[in-house]
Order: structure tokens, then C-alpha cells, then sequence
């Protein structure tokens, strides 16, 4: 995107009386090398002049870099195939700090197997890392609270470190915790949640802390089980698709010796409920200072999981929704 | 034999030595001196600004800073360069843009439109870092650990944690004084005492504030104490809660090497050129030498950079990259004893510094040479 922005010229030079009177130093006037061009304020007119005189210059607009907006999403699923990942948890559950932990750990270098590629929302992985970061003066780690209402997506690419597979790409939807405290509570709030019918993988969060706390642990189990019986009663995932449970905070299960009380208190319960629904729990450890669980713990099987292919395309029953003519072609009939 | 025109861009961060370089280059090319791969066949048009920081370069002063308030500026460098022994011809664009520009092209997310046709037509980049300005992150969670290995008590580990996260607490501690001076009970009753022997019929509300309490000026009463300490009490709680605030996030704040790959992915969209050529150079090369790092700059790029390095390596089909050491000044321009040795040297090039591998020698081509191969 082109736009228009007036400018100042302004001289490097600290001998020069360019920036006093205009005369350069150099004799070279508006041209001289020396010069440096002041954006003036508020001067952006996202309006193409007709004219430009010698005090306009047009711009190109860079993407954002911040989360990707739903409506902006084919800039992204047009490019790249790109698996769309759900997490689904109450908030403050780590969510957030999932994400930022995934790009924390690029930072220091590969992930298991995995490369870092590229991102689209550098940005985005930023903020969201920002209060696990010494900048931000916390004293103790914490992950910055999603606002957003609607949807928004992160975008990371990896790749395998044997360089042989292409970039692989994923999309990880995120929201504020209280959208799904909404639709738990609620079969409109759940029907708004149309992206989990076209997620690649939903992932159920609990907070493996929370899971510790005597008066905390009931409340995380129920809120988890009635959102899993709101999503199936309302039919927002097709019959094939399978979620995954992920456990936070591991490392403070593990310190305590309570993985064989989670185990029977959460983990079985749900798998044992929703036989048909659950394939995988991952027990993550994202800022563990365990040397049993360190810091990463669960997240190269989280992308592992992530990457994967769901067999969709053979679902008996895929149902149709109003506005999906463009997968007639794909329908598997059994006749 | 038909010249070939050539567009490299630099890339960088502000202080990355961008300028130090195009200053080494213009001398070496233009130098009088054996073993050189380039020659310039001739002089730009205007070499006003080339001059200008060679200049300094060859003086060994700290070189102009290609400063842009706005990031939308840049200096057009030509060189003329033949390939030493041949009839080989190359015309070389290399604008040299202030590092200002490219912090800004990640916080403001705009190019000018000349700079998107300059990149447009590059045949590849030159992607400076200064090791003496990369911003790491540093995760809370590390510190704590590696405090854990200190052997500390609770209470010591809390504070060691705190000195190290918090900013400075001054302004806590300044209100703190004036609070203190003025609970003190012992300076109200002796300033009452003093008062009351100096003049006995003197209201006893009326005190003679201790200096210790500045602010308070010279004639304040005990009510009016007690209104000044409560309101102190409740700003000393503001600024206490102001200072336990964690520092919101800044952009600028944000770690190079996730600037670096925001900036190269933004170039590598527009480049037309499949494969883009990105040599990589670590400046200041000198002080990684000096402090006895036995380590190719492709290894320290690995080791300090990993999110880059892992950037670059997994975009191989449209990056071919190579990491070059260099120190095109030779040493530092602000030590003294430094400056003294660097001007010493009869031929200024001979303190140029490239390592290539474990291969290390003068030619400051180098890297330009590897573009133009590849």
C-alpha cells in the first residue's frame, strides 16, 4: 500500500546553516548528501496526492506484524498451507504463555527437532513474552493477559532440522479466557466458535497449578468437563476430529509428587468420559527451574502434535455447513 | 567487456558499523596497495560524502552517524570497481542508510517507496551487527535460577532478584527521608523544646522544623505536619505502587535478532531476485579477536544469534548466506593508546580486520566479492 507523508529536510552536518537559513555548506541545496528527511508530524495522508511537490515522499506500508485479524487471514492461508490451532482454556490458564514460551525458546535455539523459520507476527510473540522478560521488571514470570474478544491468529513456520520437509506453518488462534467462559456458559457463545470446525487441532488447557490447589482443582475439572460437553452438544467439531489436553505447570506437579493425582483426578475422568474425543494429553513445563522438567518441557511435542495432518478428509459424516460449496468436490460418500 | 551494474544493501542496526565499512571499502579500493581484488576504474560523481567519513576514518575519529529522524533517508554510495586483473567491470549501489531506519522500519512499518525499488533491484544484502549493541532477552525465570545456584536464603535470593529486576528505587528512598524526618518524633519535641526556651510565650503548635525536612519551610504547625505526613504517606504509596509497576512493553525494546528477522523477511518479500545473497557481518571483529575468542564468525552467529541463524539456515532455498568477521576500523577510535597504534600503520588498510572461516586477512571485499559470486 503506497501513501503520501510530507517532509523536512534537516542536515547532519553541525557546521552546515542549512537548518538555520537554507544555504548548504556543501552548495548542493535540497540534494546534498548530508541531508536527513524529518517526517512531520501527523502528515500521513493515506490518500495518494494527485501532485507531489519536492516535500512528499510515498510510502509503502509494511504488514503489521501484530496478531492477524480474521479478515486478514488469507494473506496468510493463501501462501501457505497453515494447520489452525485452538487452544481452549479459562483465562489466565496459559494460553499466552504457551505461545510466547515457543518463541522464547527459538530464541535460544532449536526447539527438539525444529528449526525456527519465520513469522508474520514477530510483534505479537514480543508482547505476549514481555512479562516473562527481565526488561519488564517483574519479579517473577508472568505472561501478558489476552484483551481481545474476537480471534486473532499468531503465525510461526518451522521446519525440521534435517532440512529435508518444507516449512511447515501453523496459525494459533488466540482470545481472551472469558470468550470461552462465555460460551461454556452458553450454547449461542459456544455457536459463535464456527473457527473450531475449521481448526487442525483443538487443545483443551488446564493450569496444572490451579490442578494443585485444594480449592481451585474442583472448579478447573468442572469448568473443564462442561466446556468439553458444550462444544459436543453443539456440535462444533466433526465426528472424526479428536481433541488434546494439555496439562501447564507441570514442573509444579511433578515437585509436589501429585502427577499420579492429576492423573487420576483430571487426566482419566476426561479420557475415560470422552473416550471417543481425546487422543493425546501433553504435561507442559513452559518456565520450569526443574532440572527434571526444564524450561520447554512438552513443547516440541505440542508442535509435534500441532504439525500433524488430521485424516479429515475421510470423515463418513462430514457435514456441510451453508456456506462450505467450495468442499462439495472433497465429500466422501459411502454409496 | 559490458559493465555490470550492481545494487547491494546494507543492513543494520543504529552503531552497527555500516558506515565504518563503506569508509574502509572507498580507501581500500582506492588505495595504493598490493594483493587487492578491486580497484576503483574510476570516481563517482560526487564523492562528497564518501570523502566525507573516509576522512575520518583515516584519522581515526568515531565516524559521522548517518542519522535519520525519520528512517526515510539515505546516502547514495557509487563505487567503480574492476576486478583486479581482468576487464571485469562492476558499478556497485551501496546507500548507506542510518540504523535509525531500520529500527524504524520494525516500529513503523513503512518503507519510502525509492527504498522499495532500490531493494527490488539488489542482487544482495550486507546485514551488519555490532556484538557491543545486540539486545538479548533474559527471561526472569533464567535470572531465578541462576540465583537458585547461589546458595542464598529465601529472604537473600528475594532481594537478589529484586536489585536486579526493579529500577531504581531513588525517588522511593527520597520520599522515604522526608518521611522519616518527619515521624520522628524525637526532632519534633527538641525543635518544641528549643522553640520554648527561645521564646516561652511562643504557641507550642508553632515548631521549628529540622533541616532534615526541607520542604517544610520555617513555620509549620503540628496539625499541618500531621496533613503532610499523611499526604506523604499516601504518595509514598504511589510511588512505591508507581515503582512495583512492571515497564510496559516497548517496541524498540525488543531483542535484534527478532528485529533483524522481521527487517530481512520484509526484504525478502519484495526482492525479486529468487535467491537473495546475504552476507552477514559481525563488526567490530577486533574485540572478539582480543578477548581470545577462537570462534568463526559463522560459529558466533550460532551461538549468539540463534533465532537468525536458525532464520537463514531454514530459508536455504531463497537465502544463501555467509558470515564474515570484520573490524573495519582496526580497533576502537575512543581508546586512546588504541587510536595511537591504528595511526601508526604507514598503509590505513592494514588494519582493516576480515575473517572469513578461519581464513583472515585485510580484504574488506571479501564480502561484496561472495554477493557478486553467488
Amino acid at each position: 500500500m503506497t501513501e503520501v507523508v510530507n517532509i523536512e529536510r534537516v542536515c547532519s552536518q553541525p557546521e552546515c546553516d542549512y537548518n538555520k537559513n537554507g544555504i548548504c555548506i556543501e552548495g548542493n541545496g535540497d540534494n546534498c548528501q548530508f541531508l536527513d528527511l524529518l517526517l512531520a508530524d501527523n502528515s500521513i495522508n493515506s490518500e495518494k496526492a494527485e501532485e507531489s511537490d519536492k516535500n512528499e515522499i510515498s510510502l509503502f506500508r509494511l504488514r503489521s506484524g501484530k496478531d492477524i485479524q480474521e479478515k486478514d487471514l488469507s494473506s496468510i492461508t493463501y501462501n501457505f498451507d497453515c494447520n489452525l490451532i485452538v487452544l481452549i482454556g479459562e483465562p489466565a490458564c496459559g494460553k499466552s504463555t504457551l505461545f510466547a514460551s515457543i518463541f522464547d525458546r527459538f530464541q535460544k535455539g532449536h526447539l527438539g527437532n525444529f528449526y525456527f523459520s519465520q513469522t508474520q507476527t514477530p510483534i505479537s510473540f514480543e508482547e505476549r513474552a514481555h512479562h516473562a522478560r527481565l526488561i519488564s521488571q517483574n519479579k517473577k514470570s508472568l505472561a501478558e493477559r489476552t484483551k481481545t474478544k474476537e480471534f486473532a491468529y499468531l503465525h510461526l513456520g518451522v521446519r525440521s532440522k534435517d532440512l529435508e520437509s518444507q516449512v511447515q506453518h501453523l496459525l494459533f488462534a488466540d482470545v481472551n479466557g472469558e470468550k470461552f467462559q462465555d460460551a461454556r456458559n452458553n450454547d449461542e457463545e459456544m455457536q459463535t466458535l464456527t473457527l473450531l470446525k475449521r481448526a487442525n487441532h483443538i487443545f483443551f488447557i488446564a493450569d496444572g497449578e490451579a490442578l494443585l490447589d485444594r480449592s481451585k482443582r474442583q472448579i478447573v475439572k468442572s469448568d473443564t468437563i462442561k466446556i468439553i460437553q458444550r462444544v459436543l452438544q453443539n456440535r462444533m467439531i466433526s465426528k472424526n476430529q479428536k481433541f488434546n489436553l494439555i496439562i501447564t505447570k507441570w514442573d509444579k506437579i511433578h515437585e509436589r509428587k501429585a502427577e499420579q493425582e492429576v492423573e487420576s483426578f483430571l487426566i482419566t475422568p476426561i479420557f475415560t468420559t470422552f473416550a471417543d474425543h481425546f487422543d493425546k494429553t501433553i504435561k507442559i513445563a513452559s518456565r520450569s527451574q526443574n532440572e527434571e522438567y526444564p524450561a520447554g518441557t512438552g513443547l516440541e511435542e505440542f508442535i509435534v502434535l500441532s504439525l500433524t495432518k488430521p485424516m479429515r478428509s475421510v470423515v463418513e459424516n462430514f457435514e456441510l455447513s451453508d456456506n462450505s460449496r467450495q468442499f462439495q468436490k472433497f465429500k466422501y460418500t459411502s454409496e | 567487456m559490458e559493465n555490470i551494474a550492481k545494487q547491494v544493501m546494507m543492513l543494520g542496526l543504529p552503531e552497527s558499523g555500516k558506515t565504518s565499512f563503506i569508509a574502509a571499502l572507498y580507501h581500500y579500493v582506492s588505495a595504493i596497495r598490493e594483493g587487492k581484488t578491486f580497484d576503483e576504474y574510476k570516481q563517482s560523481n560526487d564523492t562528497t560524502y564518501l570523502n566525507k567519513i573516509s576522512e575520518n576514518w583515516l584519522a581515526c575519529k568515531k565516524p559521522y552517524r548517518t542519522a535519520s529522524l525519520t528512517g526515510i533517508s539515505n546516502k547514495e554510495v557509487k563505487l567503480h570497481l574492476q576486478k583486479t586483473g581482468t576487464e571485469q567491470k562492476i558499478d556497485l549501489n551501496i546507500p548507506d542508510i542510518a540504523g535509525e531506519s531500520f529500527m524504524q522500519q520494525f516500529t513503523n512499518r513503512f518503507w519510502e517507496n525509492h527504498y522499495k525499488q532500490q531493494v527490488e533491484e539488489a542482487t544482495g544484502l550486507l546485514v551488519f551487527i555490532n556484538p557491543e549493541f545486540i539486545k538479548h532477552h533474559v527471561l526472569i525465570d533464567d535470572l531465578s535460577k541462576s540465583i537458585n545456584l547461589l546458595n542464598l536464603d529465601d529472604d537473600e535470593k528475594s532481594l537478589q532478584i529484586e536489585s536486579i529486576t526493579k529500577k531504581s528505587t531513588s525517588q522511593v528512598f527520597e520520599k522515604q527521608e522526608i518521611k522519616d524526618s518527619l515521624v520522628d518524633e524525637s526532632n519534633i519535641v527538641k525543635a518544641e523544646e528549643e522553640s520554648s526556651e527561645n521564646n516561652p510565650t511562643e504557641v507550642v503548635d508553632e515548631v521549628i522544623v529540622p533541616e532534615t525536612a526541607p520542604i517544610l519551610g520555617n513555620n509549620i504547625t503540628k496539625q499541618s505536619i500531621v496533613i503532610e505526613q499523611e499526604e506523604l504517606t499516601v504518595e509514598l504509596q504511589n510511588v512505591k505502587a508507581e515503582a512495583e509497576k512492571p515497564v510496559p512493553f516497548i517496541l524498540e525494546d525488543s531483542p535484534s535478532q527478532v528485529v533483524l528477522i522481521d527487517i530481512l523477511e520484509n526484504h525478502r518479500e519484495i526482492m525479486i531476485s529468487p535467491k537473495l545473497s546475504v552476507a552477514i557481518i559481525i563488526s567490530a571483529w577486533d574485540e572478539i579477536l582480543d578477548n581470545g575468542i577462537e570462534m568463526t564468525p559463522r560459529k558466533w552467529l550460532l551461538v549468539h544469534l540463534p533465532l537468525l541463524y536458525q532464520y537463514l539456515i531454514s530459508n536455504f532455498e531463497t537465502f544463501s548466506f555467509e558470515v564474515f568477521g570484520v573490524s573495519a576500523q582496526g580497533g576502537s577510535f575512543i581508546d586512546a593508546d588504541k587510536v595511537k597504534t591504528l595511526q601508526d600503520f604507514d598503509e590505513p588498510s592494514d588494519r582493516i580486520i576480515v575473517q572469513e572461516n578461519d581464513h583472515k586477512d585485510n580484504n574488506i571485499c571479501a564480502p561484496i566479492e561472495w554477493i557478486i559470486k553467488q
